[in-house]
């Protein structure tokens, strides 16, 4: 009954002209608080922190970066000093070997049975500590990791930079002028990606001496070809885009649109490219030890410390945990 | 400012062709024998259905393609060859334009004052920060934004309030003409009707021309001052709005208009749509010469041609 009544009233309603204005149309219509603007970096930094498995990759990633900068100089060995008296040696750390853990004791298993051996305290040597245990030669494992952390972190980085300099420059300005200069290019590329890798290593041992220089320049010959074809791809994609027109009507040069304008967008390609070089980059410079270009005996690499380690793998299993851990 | 007719046009086009090569024995023309010249602070429409060149006009003027042949003067300089570089920075900054579609044409990795101060960065136009700061605010404004947008992302906006975005990206750099390309049809129907009004008071308040480049002919027909009709390439018929719209000659533009709809039922009962189709019609358009019909009416066609329209 009462609805009805309502309803009645509201028909008869005879509407005013203050119905057809707009309320409140001062200026603060045009503020709204839905998007509180923030800058990039806050939003980066608040996604970033909120996703556990990256935070604790990132730790992982400073930790390791930190001990490879310290980790060699916190005992007294250095990472070619030999001890032959003292070799394959089972971790022993003072804290922990009052638990039973890295003790220095480790089982060695036979055909005939097993049986728990401790050369420090066989050789009476108590005070004698090597927390990584030692190698084959008597050298402290844990002294070569992190000295070995050390030539794989700054190969990851030459990588990276590789990566970033050259390809991604070399697919971009590809990509971008297209025609004639895509042509040609391209073919360049072909063909330094079509000889194999061997035979220029082979080539390049003829006329340089193996180390860090010599990796380096044998990443810079073909590590960049991935990343270039993805950052041309990502060039065609975008370069007809009417934001890259737009920004040429405006005057823009060349450079600034393949760097300011393009670049931001296909950043996240680019970075997962890099990503994927890494290890790649790694993983070349031990084969590049195995041919005799790598890092020379006695320095190390984390490629290095690996092949070694597998040789004693099943009968010294700690002397390949590290390195690989650390990989 | 209304149009001022009797000033040197800023913007003269005289045969324009723009061919696309497409392999050794195919190629696509795309504009044919194009002029036409528009003056300080009026607006020209070009309408034609789509593939008609339209648009690629708009971008051979700005020179984001090389025109194949003919002139186009821009306010006294030549910028149909090769430009110099005082000349391209001159027109880079007195010719802007709008583009189609509000998504596509703002960079989504930028933020606005940035896409809307590119324009300030390239070319130097301001000695602090803060005096950029308050251009583009003050650009904003004009434009119907507030200032604090000025720190948000594209994505962060509606349609309408993107394309005021490009609006003001092409304002800041006060040019004397603006290519608007098909700027509404990507917009919904209440906001097309808010960016044209807001096109047309920025341009009472700021004296700037327009190339309005549209397939909406109530559009054109509400913003234009003169009209290019364009088909395959051609300009077919050209003059003010009130003789394209009150006595088409050329029997395309009739049946473009006569398929508009219309708003009183009874008329729009008895609306018959002219159909119109190139290739029976017989008629050249490789041949057809610009013959005055009055005025500023001038329709491109043979004189038998021409005769033959007339007694329609």
């Amino acid at each position: 009954m009462k609805e009805t009544a309502t309803v009645g009233t509201a028909a008869a309603y005879v509407p005013v002209d203050a119905d057809f204005k707009l309320k409140d149309n001062a200026g603060d219509i045009t503020i709204d608080t839905n998007f509180a603007s923030q800058s990039f970096w806050k939003d980066v930094f608040i996604r970033y922190f909120r996703k556990t498995s990256a935070v604790i990759g990132l730790i992982l990633i400073i930790l390791i970066s930190i001990m490879a900068v310290v980790g060699p100089g916190m005992n007294d060995y250095t990472y070619s000093g030999q001890e032959l008296s003292q070799k394959n040696f089972a971790p022993r750390v003072k804290w922990l070997e009052k638990f039973g853990i890295m003790d220095g004791s480790e089982t060695m298993k036979t055909t005939t049975g097993s049986m728990e051996i401790n050369y420090y305290k066989d050789k009476g040597l108590d005070d004698l500590y090597y927390w990584f245990g030692s190698d084959n030669f008597g050298r402290d494992i844990w002294t070569r990791t992190w000295s070995g952390a050390r030539v794989s972190l700054i190969i990851a980085i030459a990588a990276a930079i590789i990566d970033m300099l050259i390809g991604m420059s070399y697919g971009l300005i590809s990509g971008y002028f297209g025609g004639k200069v895509d042509m040609i290019m391209q073919r360049i590329l072909e063909i330094a990606n079509g000889i194999p890798r061997l035979v220029i290593v082979t080539l390049l041992l003829l006329i340089l001496q193996p180390g860090m220089l010599t990796i380096i320049f044998a990443l810079m010959l073909t590590e960049w070809v991935g990343m270039s074809r993805i950052a041309r791809a990502e060039m065609l994609k975008l370069k007809e885009q009417e934001f890259v027109l737009a920004s040429r009507t405006l005057g823009a040069g060349s450079f600034f649109i393949i760097f300011k304008e393009v670049l931001p967008n296909i950043i996240g390609p680019i970075i997962t490219q890099v990503m994927f070089s890494i290890p790649t980059a790694i993983f070349t410079e031990a084969f590049l030890s195995f041919v005799g270009l790598g890092i020379p005996v006695p320095q190390c690499s984390l490629g290095s410390l690996i092949s070694e380690g597998f040789n004693s793998f099943t009968t010294h299993p700690y002397q390949i945990i590290p390195p690989i851990s650390n990989e | 400012m209304a149009a001022n007719y009797n000033a040197a046009p800023i913007l003269t086009i005289e045969g324009l062709k723009q061919y696309f090569k497409v392999s050794k024995n195919y190629t696509v023309k795309a504009v044919d024998n194009v002029s036409f010249k528009i003056y300080p602070g009026e607006t020209y429409g070009l309408v034609g259905e789509s593939g008609s060149g339209k648009s690629t006009i708009g971008r051979s003027v700005i020179r984001l393609y090389d025109p194949t042949e003919g002139k186009i003067l821009f306010n006294g300089m030549d910028i149909s060859k090769k430009i110099s570089k005082a000349d391209n920075n001159r027109l880079r900054t007195q010719m802007q334009m709008i583009f189609q579609d509000p998504m596509a044409s703002l960079n989504p990795r930028k933020k606005v004052e940035d896409i809307i101060g590119e324009g300030l960065d390239i070319h130097h136009m301001y000695k602090t920060r803060a005096e950029r700061k308050q251009k583009i605010e003050a650009i904003l404004a004009k434009v119907g934004l507030a200032p604090e947008h000025a720190s948000r992302y594209p994505h962060q906006f509606s349609g309408g309030q993107r394309q005021r975005v490009g609006i003001a990206r092409a304002l800041i750099m006060n040019p004397k003409l603006i290519i608007a390309d098909e700027c509404i049809s990507a917009l919904d129907v209440s906001i097309q009707a808010q960016v044209v009004n807001l096109m047309k008071d920025i341009q009472e308040e700021t004296g700037a021309a327009y190339l309005f480049i549209a397939h909406d002919l109530s559009m054109v027909k509400y913003i234009s001052d003169r009209i290019g009709v364009l088909h395959l390439g051609h300009l077919l018929e050209t003059g003010t709005t009130e003789e394209i719209f009150e006595n088409p000659v050329h029997p395309y533009t009739r049946s473009l208009l006569s398929a508009i709809p219309s708003p009183n039922p009874i008329l729009e009962k008895n609306r018959t749509a002219e159909t119109y189709d190139y290739k029976s019609s017989g008629l050249d358009y490789n041949k057809g010469t610009d013959h005055l019909v009055s005025g500023t009416h001038y329709v491109k066609c043979t004189d038998e041609e021409f005769e033959r329209f007339l007694k329609r």
